[in-house]
């Protein structure tokens, strides 16, 4: 008998597993876009009940194998769809299952990882966090990060500071909370923290353009763009994050047979014109120059194994001949995923960008191109044809004999572990660099200045050159865990880790004089100095994030993290920036049913609160000397003045909004009320004269901003063969410095005649400079000293983005505006002390100081501007099978449409950019500096 | 225990390893204050710092010096525009700024002598090094006094009129000239008497200055055209060419650019003392006490040591003399005579040929001749031949505000930090007897058919009228 039992136990154990290998089947299927049909690569298919799944490949078909038989909950998820729960059968050998997922309209579904600590669903988030997705970016053909950003995040102005290679844009999302540092955010590309100045300390400034780190992010091969203006989200970042965190994702690649895709793109680049006084002026200056672009990209891999790759190259003429601006980029960006284990993934990105441009020389620079427009050469409506030729012999001759170039490269790399230790218990190590080295070289070769007039013809031996080169190296490292926990109707989300950053940046200038003609090299000079600066931070901090939800309708968010700085002063403790936020998701209510979704089909609330803060400027807190050779000698003097007790200034915001939806979800919108308030705020203001001292950076000031901010998007058609969308946003802005600390009012740009300037009551960097009132009877009544002028901060602002598709056409148009801004026109007043002034200088009485009258060259910056229209069409596939997957051609044009209430482009500024280096920059000074260029291009994009 | 041992053993390796990845030490590679003054010979190197800073005080407060006299005019440039118009604020940047390095100046000469010499380099004390910090410390007084309404002679302090800065300028020269025996300190002792009216100290020690050996005796301040700081006078006058130039009152134009292109990296000099100044001092003494005798043959002594200083030849071609509003053509060339204002008569020479390389003094310069001195015969008309000397003679140098009696005023920054500050501290001197408008002084009329140039109001006459002798 027990025999029997035994042997059929053994028969049952053989024969079970036999029974179940026979009952398994295969899942198979393609996953396509509702609306499209479009097959959709890397969409995951989760099968809940076996804790795997896998991904589509580049034709959307997927295959899980193995699936005994039974009945299995699928979760389909993709970025930028809605997730989808499936039920299937698995009941043969093999069964097909082909779904279709939805975009997500809301993005509720969407995950946002920055200022999470790891990826949380939208609808948990009580911030309004920015995602831009790869096929948004596809949409916005640029090289360039800023103007990525540009027209797709509806709540940040990106306002460019030059059309000259190698600058970059203000970026400003909430105001300014700092009257210290750049309102750039910190920019994260996979998980590590990359060089985001604005402006270098030893930059060899050639009138306004300053060189920015952010012209040389390698954008290729980006997955999606996260952008987080402030407030809560931001206390994950701590003392680095006041002014907003832009974290960029990057492609790993999809399974699946590897697939290529070449794009190649060949146009015109011509100059901004119609903000020159004189038409002459751009014939003299400006000629259209070619563009072209090139790019390759690769994606494929196995189920364990993915990959990624995008490389390109591209080259501009510019627009001011003979090379004045041209300038070639090249770029490549991999990453690649592995799994090395069942519970370890590793992915690592690298990324490398060259980029090699000449400069032309702006503002009042000496040999500055605009020299033309100001009336150093008389009146350009009144030349003759004979001095018009000479003139351009003349400008064109010394443009051409100016050598002005920069050389940037840039690597850049992350890795990450991923570690599934259980189901519900995640953790991640990454660790990467950013290096980015730049020289720029500017050379005043003998034939240049003997075309200039400087030097009699023959001198041989007047030359010189400067050379500057910057290397900065950053390295982040973090380490986190994730926890969720699913109790019923009650969800968890517990994140916390550990952050470390630390730059170095280490500058170096060597200027050499009395050069011969035809060296490049310093030592050929008779003169050689040099020049070095550095500065080193690092900082480290601890963070612990909880996400509690309640039947996915009411959340909460608490936060806390505290931070060491090597900027911090000796006495200051651990700095603690703790969040909390609140969500309720009216349309998860079951009272919400009855809401007609024809009318609000979604509704949630959420307001929170947050601090972040920013860090003072490294080496600001030690009483250090001023040390240095003056005529041979060694010299010392009194230098920073230093304060012990220097800590990061911080900003606390509150936020409270909604996002609604009407009409099946076809009309969005998003509505942010901030209001942020700047403490300890760190103002390099000036001591008592006579205390003979510099002024030294404490922690003296409050500044407040506060806004609305609404984003809306409209679906205004959706069928099959259309999809219209329109994106559009307004944002309104107060800025006021509240408090000074009882300091002196101090100066953070423009001009000695009028500058930007610091002080309580009144906006950061508002102009300020003497008002003369003229009465009726054309008499002066009043010159009222260092006067309000105006200010540079707009009070309303917004962007719009249409997206049209009409079967395998496409077309994309993105404008930004601003209204309630002021800017200055340094311009007019050298025309006017030129003589050659407009009307605005009438009844100003002879003989008086411009110094008196600088509110007139003050004016109104409003402006709408497309940035860029973009149509593309897919060729009919049966027209490329059998040769490509797809092909499309496409034609752009960028920066077709001005439309200011100014003569002058109120957007380009070249002394407003930033108070040294990554300092306080609020714009609003149009002096003499080329637009960003007009481009027509078209593009052809094969797949295979 | 062989596991204790090796869990001990591995937390051990990880704690020592974690040295190589320490990534927070920062290392400031700048020195700190206390580290910098403790480094051997450091007082040595704080003079350094201080004769550096000379310069320093010379680019805030030079320019605009000049901007406020009749010497030079400007509308054409970024440089200050108010004072040209006797719009002289304390609110204006520049004026705050010479506010900041007289401070400065003032309060690194102090640091040095009692706390880098007594703290930290005590061999210094007693030496040349010591005696020179006195001297700076003297000279931030002596500009004090010579320029401002009155400034704070310490950090927050109350702010003190020219009477005592020129009392502390004197204080402090006499503690130099106590330490070491320097020409210098003579000529700045007689300057600081002349300053305050005290005509026997201000000829002893003008007298003890010629006296000294060194008949020619000039003292620098000196600019660094590989470290800097570089010269802003010699920008604004020269090196900026056509763009943002300032031009002289014609009848000046023979002494302009005073500071050029010496080649290189080399940067001209500007004279902070000079032997002119001693004979100067006594001739205006001897005009004091009515004897005109001795005060022109003294004032020929002072032609005589004029006409051996030193002339460069600058290639001004491209400056040209083009002015403004509208840059419109001044007097460029030698053909034109000028006369100092309707009732002058005219005098050539006084325009060079701007179209050509021209000479230019670089030290000292006049258009008074001897000839000229010989036939004065009132004490008004030798006054203001005297102070044409002066205008001449220390043209560029900042030294005209204080002969026509106009001061600056204490900054508003100041008076924002500091509640020691009144309102009167804060307004310009302007003399009466300065024309209204105040830009009449750089006023002119030119025929350019007949080549001749009219100033509008010759300000050496206003001075000798109605301001008088600095001793009476």
């Amino acid at each position: 008998m027990l025999k029997k039992l035994l042997f059929n136990l053994l028969l049952l154990m053989v024969l079970v597993p036999c029974a179940v290998l026979a009952q398994s089947g295969t899942l198979t299927g393609e996953i396509t876009d509702d609306r499209t049909g479009d097959p959709l690569p890397g969409v995951n298919i989760f099968v809940q009940e076996l804790e795997r799944g896998a991904a589509t490949n580049l034709d959307g078909e997927y295959s899980i194998e193995n699936m005994p038989y039974g009945t299995y909950n699928l979760r389909i998820t993709f970025v930028g769809y809605s997730t989808l729960m499936q039920q299937v059968e698995i009941n043969s050998p093999s069964t097909e299952l082909n779904i279709q997922i939805a975009e997500d309209i809301l993005g509720l579904q969407e995950i946002i990882v920055t200022g999470q600590g790891s990826g949380v669903e939208r609808q948990r988030l009580s911030s309004n966090v920015t995602s831009i997705s790869a096929r948004q970016i596809d949409r916005v053909p640029t090289v360039q990060l800023d103007q990525l950003l540009q027209g797709n995040v509806p709540n940040a102005q990106i306002r460019a500071s030059s059309g000259s290679p190698g600058s970059a844009s203000l970026v400003r999302g909430r105001g300014v909370v700092s009257a210290l540092s750049s309102t750039t955010p910190v920019i994260y590309i996979d998980g590590v923290r990359v060089d985001n100045t604005t402006s270098f300390a030893l930059n060899r400034s050639t009138g306004g353009s300053a060189s920015s780190a952010l012209a040389d992010i390698p954008v290729e091969n980006i997955e999606r763009i996260e952008f987080v203006s402030g407030g809560a989200a931001t206390t994950q970042f701590g003392s680095d994050a006041a002014n907003g965190v832009i974290q960029i994702f990057t492609k790993t690649g999809v399974q699946g047979q590897s697939r290529f895709s070449f794009q190649s793109s060949v146009g015109s680049e011509f100059a901004t014109t119609e903000f020159l006084r004189y038409d002459r002026s751009g014939d003299i200056l400006f000629s259209p120059g070619a563009t072209q672009e090139y790019r390759l990209s690769a994606t494929g891999g196995t189920e364990t194994f993915t990959y990624s790759f995008s490389g390109s190259m591209r080259g501009s003429d510019g627009v001011i001949q003979p090379g004045g601006d041209n300038s070639v980029r090249h770029s490549i960006r991999g990453s690649f995923s592995a799994e090395l284990s069942p519970i370890v993934r590793y992915t690592g990105s690298f990324g490398f960008a060259s980029h090699e441009f000449n400069r032309n020389i702006s503002a009042n620079f000496s040999g500055s191109i605009f020299d033309v427009e100001t009336g150093s050469f008389g009146n350009p409506d009144e030349w003759t044809d004979a001095e018009f030729e000479d003139n351009q012999e003349f400008i064109r001759t010394y443009v051409g004999l100016h050598d002005i170039s920069e050389d940037v490269k840039r690597f850049q790399t992350s890795q990450t572990l991923d570690f599934r230790l259980r189901e519900d218990l995640t953790a991640r190590a990454v660790v990467g660099i950013d290096i980015r080295n730049s020289g720029q070289f500017f050379r005043e070769s003998n034939a240049y200045l003997i075309a200039r007039g400087f030097v009699p013809a023959g001198t041989t031996d007047q030359g010189n050159l400067t050379q500057t080169d910057r290397n900065f190296v950053g390295l982040t490292a973090e380490a986190s865990a994730r926890h969720q926990l699913d109790l019923g109707d009650f969800s968890f989300i517990t994140n916390v880790g550990g952050q470390f950053f630390r730059n170095n940046d280490i500058q170096l200038s060597l200027t050499s004089s009395g050069l011969p003609d035809g060296s490049n090299n310093a030592n050929s000079g008779q003169d050689i100095s040099g020049n070095n600066f550095e500065r080193t931070v690092a900082n480290w901090g601890v963070y612990a994030l909880e996400n509690m939800g309640y039947r996915d309708t009411y959340f909460i968010e608490l936060g806390i993290r505290a931070d060491q700085n090597t900027a911090f002063g000796a006495d200051v403790a651990t700095q603690i920036y703790p969040k909390i936020g609140l969500i309720y998701n009216l349309s998860n209510e079951s009272f919400f049913d009855n809401v007609n979704p024809n009318f609000i089909s979604n509704l949630r609330l959420r307001a929170n609160l947050g601090y972040a803060g920013n860090f003072p400027t490294p080496f600001s807190n030690e009483v250090l000397a001023g040390v240095g050779g003056y005529l041979g000698s060694s010299y010392i003097d009194f230098g920073t003045p230093g304060d012990s007790n220097l800590k990061p200034e911080r900003t606390k915001t509150i936020e409270i909004g909604g996002d609604i939806s009407f009409y099946n979800d076809r009309a969005n919108f998003e509505v942010t009320y901030f209001e942020s308030e700047t403490t300890d705020a760190l103002f390099n203001a000036p001591f008592a004269r006579s205390v003979g001292l510099g002024a030294a950076l404490q922690n003296l000031g409050t500044i407040e901003n506060s806004g609305v901010e609404i984003a809306g998007n409209f679906n205004l058609v959706r069928t099959r063969d259309a999809n219209i969308s329109l994106r559009a946003s307004v944002n309104t802005l107060t800025n006021k410095v509240v408090s000074n600390g009882d300091s002196a009012p101090f100066n953070i740009g423009g001009f000695a005649f009028l500058g930007s300037f610091v002080d309580e009551g009144f906006p950061v960097g508002y102009l300020r400079g003497n008002r003369m009132v003229i009465d009726d009877a054309g008499n002066v009544s009043e010159i009222i000293p260092n006067d309000n002028l105006g200010k540079t901060l707009p009070d309303y602002f917004g962007n719009i983005g249409l997206n049209a598709d009409y079967k395998d056409l496409s077309l994309t148009v993105i404008a930004d505006w601003q209204l309630g801004a002021q800017a200055v026109w340094p311009d007019e007043l050298l025309r006017f002390l030129g003589g050659l002034g407009d009307d605005r200088t009438d009844g100003v009485p002879a003989g008086s100081s411009f110094f008196d009258f600088a509110n007139l060259f003050v004016e109104d910056a409003d402006f709408l501007k497309v940035r860029l229209i973009s149509l593309n069409y897919s060729l009919p596939t049966r027209l490329t099978e059998g040769l490509f997957r797809s092909v499309s051609i496409g034609a752009t044009v960028t920066n077709p449409l001005n439309f200011t209430s100014t003569a002058f482009d109120p957007e380009v500024t070249g002394a407003g950019i930033a108070n040294g280096q990554g300092g306080v920059g609020v714009g609003g000074f149009s002096y003499r500096q080329l637009s960003p260029n007009r481009e027509v291009y078209g593009t052809l994009r094969i797949n295979f | 225990m062989r596991k204790l041992t090796l869990a001990l053993l591995a937390i051990i390796f990880v704690y020592a390893g974690c040295d190589l990845i320490d990534g927070t030490n920062v290392v400031n590679p700048d020195l700190t204050l206390d580290n910098a003054v403790n480094s051997a010979n450091s007082a040595e190197s704080w003079l350094t710092g201080v004769e550096r800073r000379t310069a320093l005080v010379m680019n805030s407060f030079l320019t605009t010096a000049e901007l406020s006299t009749d010497n030079y005019i400007n509308r054409n440039t970024f440089f200050n525009q108010n004072v040209d118009g006797g719009v002289i604020r304390s609110i204006d940047t520049d004026i705050e700024n010479t506010n900041f390095q007289f401070a400065r100046l003032r309060n690194q000469a102090s640091y040095g002598i009692n706390t880098v010499i007594p703290d930290n380099d005590s061999d210094a004390a007693g030496t040349s090094v010591e005696a020179e910090l006195y001297f700076y410390l003297g000279y931030a007084h002596l500009l004090a006094a010579e320029n401002m309404t009155s400034l704070p002679a310490e950090g927050n302090g109350v702010p003190q009129g020219p009477a005592a800065h020129f009392d502390l300028a004197i204080g402090a020269f006499n503690q130099a000239n106590s330490i070491t025996a320097d020409p210098s300190y003579n000529l700045a002792l007689a300057r600081a008497h002349y300053g305050a009216g005290n005509k026997d100290q201000a000829v002893q020690f003008a007298n003890a200055a010629i006296n000294s050996g060194s008949a020619d005796f000039v003292r620098y301040i000196n600019f660094d055209g590989v470290n800097g700081p570089g010269s802003t006078y010699e920008n604004a006058v020269y090196s900026r060419q056509s763009f943002n130039d300032l031009q002289p009152l014609p009848r000046l134009d023979f002494l302009d650019p005073k500071f050029g292109d010496l080649g290189g990296t080399n940067i001209s000099p500007i004279p902070m003392l000079k032997m002119e100044e001693a004979h100067l001092i006594i001739a205006e003494a001897h005009l004091s006490d009515n004897n005109l005798n001795l005060a022109k043959a003294t004032m020929n002594d002072v032609i005589g040591l004029v006409d051996s200083r030193p002339t460069r030849a600058i290639d001004e071609t491209q400056e040209g003399r083009i002015g403004n509003p509208g840059f419109s053509q001044r007097p460029n060339s030698a053909g034109f005579v000028v006369r100092a204002d309707p009732s002058a008569p005219f005098r050539d020479g006084l325009i060079l040929d701007r179209t050509a390389t021209t000479d230019v003094p670089t030290i000292s310069g006049t258009s008074v001749t001897t000839d000229r001195v010989d036939a004065l015969s009132s004490g008004t008309d030798a006054l203001r031949t005297l102070y044409l000397l002066r205008q001449e003679i220390f043209f560029g140098e900042g030294r005209r505000m204080f002969d026509l009696g106009v001061r600056w005023p204490v900054s508003n920054v100041e008076a924002l930090n500091n509640p020691n500050v009144t309102g009167a501290d804060t307004e310009p001197v302007i003399p009466g007897y300065i024309p209204t408008p105040y830009s009449t002084m750089d006023e002119f009329s030119a025929d350019f058919d007949a080549l001749e140039v009219t100033i509008a109001v010759d300000m050496n006459q206003v001075i000798a009228d109605q301001r008088g002798n600095r001793f009476n």
